[in-house]
């Protein structure tokens, strides 16, 4: 056992005299090493006045959301999974049938030109949509305007 | 908790506009910022609280880029991510995809290099119902966190606060250093247990396959240390700083109480043998005032060391002001028959001294050309000294001057965000970590930061979040905001300091 510190005390036992020069707990690294692994992908996501305009697909796995507010008024980005049989997020959101999903991210408020950003791990085969909450001077929110949108990464779906 | 969309509407609007009260806005960032990048994943009905990170560079190719991080919900755990591109973006990896028998949760990563650009994690078992710590493990990767070994175990039970580097040019991939707190019994709810309670250091030669007899880094007469850091010096010299809370039992057992109204000590002890033994004892402060109560005594914040050849920093969090700002001392020398000698505590947060809002956890390093960059959480932007920023500042004549301070996060975090304490001496309040990573190289520094501006404000979510900033290097001239100014501040943080240390009033009998 070459463990040490236990309560506080160092038994002989627990003190290893190895020497073994040269050893290491996993192979050798002096080996040419691969390259790093490749970074999350990072999604791109413009607001506008009244849109979310992604720069490419949203995989699945872990992908980071770089977000800027292009508008000219303040907004949020507050994304959603939906379940199969939820209705289009647009149609969903205009309905009287209220259904429950919980946020799974997002960013709060950005006036115009801030930006933000945040990771997610996202399913495969998985809807997510993304609405704007910000009510705007008029008394209307923003997805009401145009600020919901939804996505479905690639990939099976998992089975429950 | 599920709720129907229109509720959810409603209720995020109204949570969104009350978090951050006046201090949301879209100011130009400063040109020296690049892009603040989101590592770890939220998830909000969960609240991941990601803090404390790490960040070491392989020295065989320093874009390769590491970044461990321990959990405190939805349960205990701990993360690692890696970047190639010298921290612009991170990927996730997973260190210990199964946990070593008997351990139940993985806590407190350290990370290090060896040598040959191997990858050292370190990390805490957890088990039973108080979570005690049941021993350290290694496990290494070889090919760059694509896989890991079986974690080792290198440590045993009730081992606290451990911290490892490794010291490249010594043993057959480099020394592993080990430093611990060994706790000689089973510790009472947030408190250790009876003194004597050492901080012990031993290393290893051979990958952590077999370890030296541990020596004892504290002086015998020091009983109630605490809170560990560890750096290692090019010449092979071993620093560990820590914390001499002196007779402030109130901390160190966990109980309830106010703030400690006495003084600590910050220690510095250094091996100039590689680690062999701890021969040299140097007071860094004998003042030091605390300015909060300790959360949690085993994941107390350590105080942040840097060293670059003779010389060692260090910063902490101090109260003498009357509210909590970082100060910084460096020595000019090592520490030889003389003693080290230290310069007079520097504050390095240019907000208006004794204005109550609080700076602290700051974290050191040098660059490779001598530019000593410190980061700090920072609530000068709000009155209620609640939201949390990070700010910067460097010095590039060792520590003498430094630069006026410059604000990293463009959005506020707020402490209420973390995991609640239920323990008597943090009752009701959140945890927010035990660091700050910072990794700094020539022209520039890689911050990194628990991060709560996505997070319900009820939750537990916390992210990790990193960005670069340009700085110049040592030797090229920048402005310094220590002057007349500084030494009138100082004037005054002496006067409110002698009053905390000499109190009107007699101490309470909790405080006794």
């Amino acid at each position: 056992m070459s463990t040490l510190g236990r309560r506080g005390r160092w038994p002989a036992a627990l003190i290893c005299g190895l020497t073994l020069t040269g050893c290491t707990i996993g192979p050798s690294a002096t080996a040419a090493r691969p390259p790093a692994p490749a970074p999350a992908p990072v999604v791109g996501v413009s607001m506008v006045d009244h849109r979310f305009e992604l720069d490419r697909p949203v995989p699945a796995g872990r992908v980071v959301f770089q977000i800027t507010n292009d508008g000219q008024s303040a907004h949020d980005l507050i994304m959603l999974p939906l379940a199969e049989d939820v209705p289009p997020i647009a149609e969903q959101l205009r309905g009287s049938e209220r259904r429950l999903v919980q946020p799974y991210a997002g960013i709060y408020e950005r006036p115009p030109g801030d930006t933000g950003t945040f990771a997610v791990n996202l399913l495969p085969g998985q809807r997510y949509a993304m609405i704007c909450i910000v009510v705007g001077e008029d008394g209307e929110p923003h997805w009401m305007k145009g600020m919901a949108t939804e996505f479905r990464t690639p990939g099976p779906a998992a089975t429950s | 908790m599920l709720l129907g969309v229109g509720a959810i509407l409603t209720g995020l609007v109204l949570v969104g506009g009350g978090l951050l009260p006046g201090v949301a806005g879209a100011s130009a960032p400063d040109p020296r910022l690049g892009v603040e990048v989101a590592v770890t994943a939220m998830e909000r009905s969960v609240g991941p609280a990601n803090n404390s990170p790490v960040l070491v560079a392989d020295p065989a190719d320093p874009q390769f880029v590491v970044l461990a991080n321990r959990l405190d919900a939805p349960d205990f755990s701990c993360a690692l991510h890696v970047s190639g591109d010298g921290g612009r973006s991170w990927a996730p990896v997973g260190p210990v995809p199964v946990l070593p028998e008997g351990a139940e949760k993985c806590y407190a990563p350290e990370v290090a290099f060896d040598r040959n650009g191997a990858l050292h994690y370190l990390f805490v078992g957890l088990a039973g119902r108080g979570n005690e710590p049941m021993g350290a493990f290694v496990t290494v990767s070889t090919d760059r966190g694509r896989t890991f070994s079986p974690p080792r175990r290198v440590l045993g039970p009730l081992s606290f606060a451990v911290r490892m580097a490794i010291d490249p040019d010594l043993g057959a991939a480099g020394r592993m250093h080990l430093v611990w707190i060994s706790v000689s019994s089973d510790p009472p709810l947030g408190g250790f247990p009876a003194t004597p309670n050492p901080i012990l250091a031993a290393y290893s030669d051979d990958g952590g396959l077999s370890f030296t007899q541990p020596v004892q880094v504290n002086e015998v007469q020091r009983e109630r240390v605490v809170a560990p850091a560890l750096v290692l010096g090019p010449d092979h010299s071993v620093q560990v700083g820590y914390y001499d809370l002196g007779r402030d039992a109130v901390d160190y057992q966990g109980l309830a109480g106010p703030i400690w109204e006495g003084t600590w000590s910050l220690v510095l002890a250094s091996s100039t043998d590689g680690g062999k033994r701890f021969d040299t004892t140097s007071i860094v402060e004998d003042a030091v005032v605390p300015h909060e109560r300790v959360l949690l005594i085993f994941t107390m914040t350590p105080p942040a060391l840097a060293v670059r050849g003779e010389q060692v920093c260090v910063a902490w969090a101090d109260g003498r002001n009357g509210d909590a700002d970082v100060l910084a001392r460096c020595s000019d020398n090592d520490g030889g028959a003389g003693g080290r000698r230290w310069n007079a505590p520097q504050r390095l947060n240019d907000d208006p001294v004794g204005n109550g809002l609080s700076q602290f956890m700051p974290r050191l390093d040098f660059s490779p050309g001598g530019r000593l960059d410190a980061v700090f959480y920072d609530r000068r932007d709000q009155p209620a000294n609640v939201l949390n920023y990070v700010y910067s500042t460097h010095s590039t004549d060792g520590g003498r001057t430094w630069a006026p301070n410059l604000r990293l996060t463009r959005h506020a975090s707020s402490s209420t965000v973390g995991q609640l304490y239920t323990n008597p001496s943090a009752l009701g309040r959140a945890e927010f970590g035990s660091r700050l990573g910072l990794l700094s190289s020539d022209g520039q520094a890689l911050a990194a930061w628990a991060d709560t501006s996505n997070s319900n404000p009820n939750s537990t979510g916390q992210d990790v979040f990193t960005t670069i900033v340009e700085l110049p290097e040592a030797g090229q001239p920048t402005s310094t905001f220590a002057g007349a100014g500084m030494i009138g501040a100082g004037a005054l943080g002496l006067l409110v300091g002698w009053r905390r240390k000499h109190p009107t009033s007699a101490p309470s009998a909790a405080s006794a």
